[in-house]
């Protein structure tokens, strides 16, 4: 048939054919396209599944461990491009600290054919580590031989630190526990050594104790200690000696004031308020001080040095501690250089003096001489003078016998003539003097001396002297009138001449003077009369010495050697 | 004696000599004046002079030197010292070498003055003895000497013949009836410092006697025959001690 022979029916018939054809063509490209659509949404679906999972895929040659294909993921996590990645060998992305670890786990994945849970360190682009597990599957050829391997690294980093941080918690406790372990036996090792220390120090403290208690008990210093109140608390072995008690038993708790300080040299009593320890050290002082007297166990009293300090503890007065001397001896010994410097002192005052007073006496002595003799001469050719002329020239005449009366008491003091001494008998010498001095009518004069008296031995020159200058003294010191007792008593190779007045006495202040040159009460005279008596009993190794009430009268006793027995 | 006394005053301080002089010519003695040692010793040994009167200290030749100097002259001339100063040595010296006394200035002018008077006397002495003869030569002799001797031979008669201004007593222990003893005390009764030396034969006899004499102040005692001279040294020296008590200075010579 020819198309034309073909009927128009066939045409029709088969022009819907063909439009049933080009229906179904077309039917079927729409469900093509529909197919391939969906095809096309299949594989981004998976694509992105495969992109997008959480965890990173990797496939790797088996051959050439090269890198075939990565996800997503698996870039971004290392900080690739994919194509930086893919045709790298897969040690390119591991960190070189786990190569070893990769290299076995990719032997055993060639051998095996799988890797489970291996536990390796990938390498980012910056060079950070990156903690993964693989596991991995092999896709085999028909032949069996492995092609690649379907690799899934799952990120462990977050495990892995949280992990870490575990094992960091672990170890840091571990850690803590090791150190407070080791603490602890350190701790207890001190301990130890402290309790050892202790026990080192406490015997050293004992030793030390003991040591201060043989040094404070052997010491000469008596030392007591005193709480706030004045109590004792302390006294070592030379307080006990010095205060003359037995026990500290006796002290100890005692008021040391009351105990042993109560008194005062004079025999006044010492209040407690007005002590110098008390007031001291209540006050946070402390005192020195030698011219008080304490008192001993039996009543009896000694002179002392002292001093105390007050006891701090935590910048609190607490006490006082007293260290005291029995200085009885020493007191004796200053009192004795005092004296000794006193007399030599008053011995220089006198040399000098007597230096002085020896060449101005001798000068005045031959002018006073012309002026005697020459009122001697008016005297004697004026004998009817005038009353007023007399008068004058007795007065001159009585002016001249007391300046020599001065001068001779100043060339005795010069003088240093050494006694010239031979045996006299008392009354003698008593006598002389008397006669020499015969008393005022208005003064009695009374004589007590013994018949049966060793002659003297001394210098009578000088010692009548003395007796001269005693009794016109005496007489001066009457001239009210009164009795001159002279009384002679013999002592053990001695002889006392007593000469007593009823005059004025002297004070309590001038009987300290009394034998001090140039030292005077009287309206004339330069005070040398009894300075140079004392000189002269004393180069007669005799003694002066005076008793005097004001008021009532005066005693100056003489002392004087008596011849030695020749045996 | 009748004449004037004659004075030597030596002192270098020449208103201490004018007035001394003054007084002294007043009182009629005659006093002459040197104002150094060599000058006095000058006048000494140009003219008799009874007394010296001498200043110590004086330069060229002190007051004890020119003593000494005048003894060559004049042995027995009574010489006093006067001084301003006390020096010691050489009035001790001076007392040693036999002056009378040494005065210190100013001078007491009235001691002197008895002094003088002392001197002016004569040296009188009783002899006490009841052996007429041994009264009488050794009377002859004293007063050849220039004493005025009392001869007493009656022990009985002895105190009342003793006149207030004699100068010495020599008394023989030993008298007829009576006991020298006795007759000293009751003299020194009467005249307590009458000087009186004691005479005896009878050394050992009496000694017992003489000590107790010698006790109450007899002043030594001369046994016969006597020794002129040592009797003449005694009275010099009781002499020389009335003298110095004229001066107020009772200074013993030993």
């Amino acid at each position: 048939m020819k198309d034309a022979d073909k009927s128009k029916q066939q045409l029709i018939n088969e022009l819907d054919e063909l439009r049933q054809r080009v229906a179904d063509l077309e039917t079927s490209g729409i469900k093509h396209e529909q197919a391939k659509e969906a095809l096309k949404a299949s594989e981004a679906k998976y694509q992105d599944l495969y992109d997008n999972a959480p965890d990173m895929f990797v496939s790797v040659d088996a051959k050439t461990a090269k890198i075939i294909e990565c996800n997503q993921t698996l870039a971004t996590a290392l900080g690739y491009r994919k194509e930086e990645i893919i045709g790298r060998p897969i040690f390119y992305v591991y960190h070189p600290d786990c190569m070893e670890a990769v290299k076995k786990a990719f032997r055993s994945f060639v051998q095996t054919g799988e890797v489970h849970d291996a536990e390796l360190e990938l390498q980012r682009k910056d060079g950070s580590k990156l903690d993964v597990s693989l596991n991995a599957t092999a896709v085999h050829d028909e032949q069996g031989q492995v092609l690649y391997s379907r690799s899934i690294w799952r990120d462990i980093s977050e495990s892995k630190r949280t992990e870490g941080t575990l094992q960091k918690a672990h170890d840091e406790l571990e850690r803590r526990v090791e150190e407070r372990t080791a603490e602890l036996a350190k701790a207890n090792q001190e301990l130890r050594g402290e309790i050892a220390e202790r026990q080192r120090a406490e015997a050293a403290l004992q030793e030390s104790e003991l040591q201060i208690r043989l040094l404070l008990d052997s010491t000469a210093e008596a030392i007591y200690g005193l709480d706030m109140v004045g109590n004792c608390t302390f006294a070592n072995a030379a307080c006990l000696q010095l205060l003359g008690y037995e026990t500290t038993d006796d002290l100890i708790g005692n008021n040391m004031h009351n105990l042993i300080h109560h008194t005062r040299f004079d025999d006044s009593p010492y209040p407690m308020e007005e002590c110098r320890i008390y007031k001291a050290f209540k006050r946070g002082k402390g005192s020195h001080v030698d011219d008080e007297v304490l008192w001993r166990a039996d009543g009896t009293s000694f002179w002392a040095e002292y001093w105390s300090y007050p006891i701090y503890r935590d910048d609190q007065v607490v006490g006082s501690v007293v260290t005291f001397l029995d200085i009885t001896d020493r007191r004796r010994a200053e009192e004795e250089l005092r004296k000794a410097h006193e007399k030599l002192v008053r011995q220089e005052k006198l040399a000098m003096l007597g230096q002085l007073a020896g060449g101005v006496g001798h000068e005045l002595r031959n002018p006073l001489g012309v002026i005697s003799n020459a009122v001697y001469y008016l005297k004697m050719v004026l004998p009817e003078a005038n009353e007023t002329v007399k008068e004058y020239l007795e007065t001159i005449s009585s002016e001249v016998d007391r300046s020599t009366i001065i001068v001779s008491d100043l060339l005795d003091l010069s003088r240093t003539r050494s006694a010239e001494r031979e045996t006299i008998d008392v009354p003698e010498l008593i006598n002389q003097s008397l006669d020499r001095n015969s008393p005022p009518e208005e003064i009695e004069l009374v004589t007590e001396i013994p018949s049966d008296l060793s002659p003297l031995y001394v210098d009578p020159r000088q010692i009548g002297q003395v007796l001269n200058n005693l009794i016109a003294n005496a007489y001066q010191a009457m001239p009210e009138g009164g009795k001159l007792t002279i009384k002679v008593e013999a002592q053990e190779e001695k002889v006392n001449i007593s000469i007593t007045d009823t005059g004025c006495g002297i004070s309590r202040e001038n009987m300290e003077k009394l034998f001090e040159p140039l030292f005077t009460t009287k309206a004339f005279g330069i005070g040398l009369g009894l300075i140079v008596s004392k000189n002269l009993v004393d180069a007669n190794e005799g003694s002066i010495e005076v008793e005097s009430e004001e008021g009532k009268g005066s005693t100056f006793n003489v002392v004087l050697p008596v011849k030695e027995v020749l045996s | 004696m009748n004449e004037k006394l004659r004075v030597l005053i030596v002192d270098d301080d020449r208103r201490m000599a004018k007035t001394l002089k003054d007084i002294f010519n007043v009182k009629g003695y005659e006093a002459e004046v040197a104002h150094s040692g060599p000058e006095a010793l000058e006048k000494v040994e140009g003219s008799h002079f009874d007394s010296v009167l001498t200043d110590i200290k004086m330069p060229e030749m002190n007051g004890v030197d020119l003593y000494k100097s005048i003894k060559q002259v004049q042995p027995d001339i009574p010489v006093v010292l006067m001084t301003a100063y006390s020096t010691d040595k050489l009035v001790k010296e001076g007392l040693k070498e036999g002056v009378i006394a040494t005065l210190s200035k100013p001078l007491d002018i009235e001691a002197l003055l008895s002094f003088f008077s002392a001197l002016r006397k004569d040296r009188s002495i009783v002899i006490v003895d009841d052996d007429p003869n041994f009264c009488k030569t050794l009377g002859d002799i004293l007063q050849a000497r220039g004493f005025a001797v009392t001869q007493i031979t009656d022990p009985y008669d002895v105190v009342g013949k003793i006149r207030e201004d004699v100068q010495v007593l020599l008394l023989d222990m030993k008298l007829n009836d009576i006991n020298g003893l006795d007759l000293l005390k009751e003299i020194r009764s009467q005249h307590p410092h009458l000087p009186v030396i004691l005479v005896t034969g009878y050394r050992d006899e009496m000694g017992e006697a003489i000590e107790a004499a010698l006790k109450i102040s007899a002043y030594t005692c001369l046994y016969k025959p006597l020794q002129i001279e040592e009797l003449l040294q005694f009275l010099n020296e009781i002499h020389h001690r009335g003298l110095a008590k004229a001066l107020g200075h009772p200074i013993s010579g030993k």
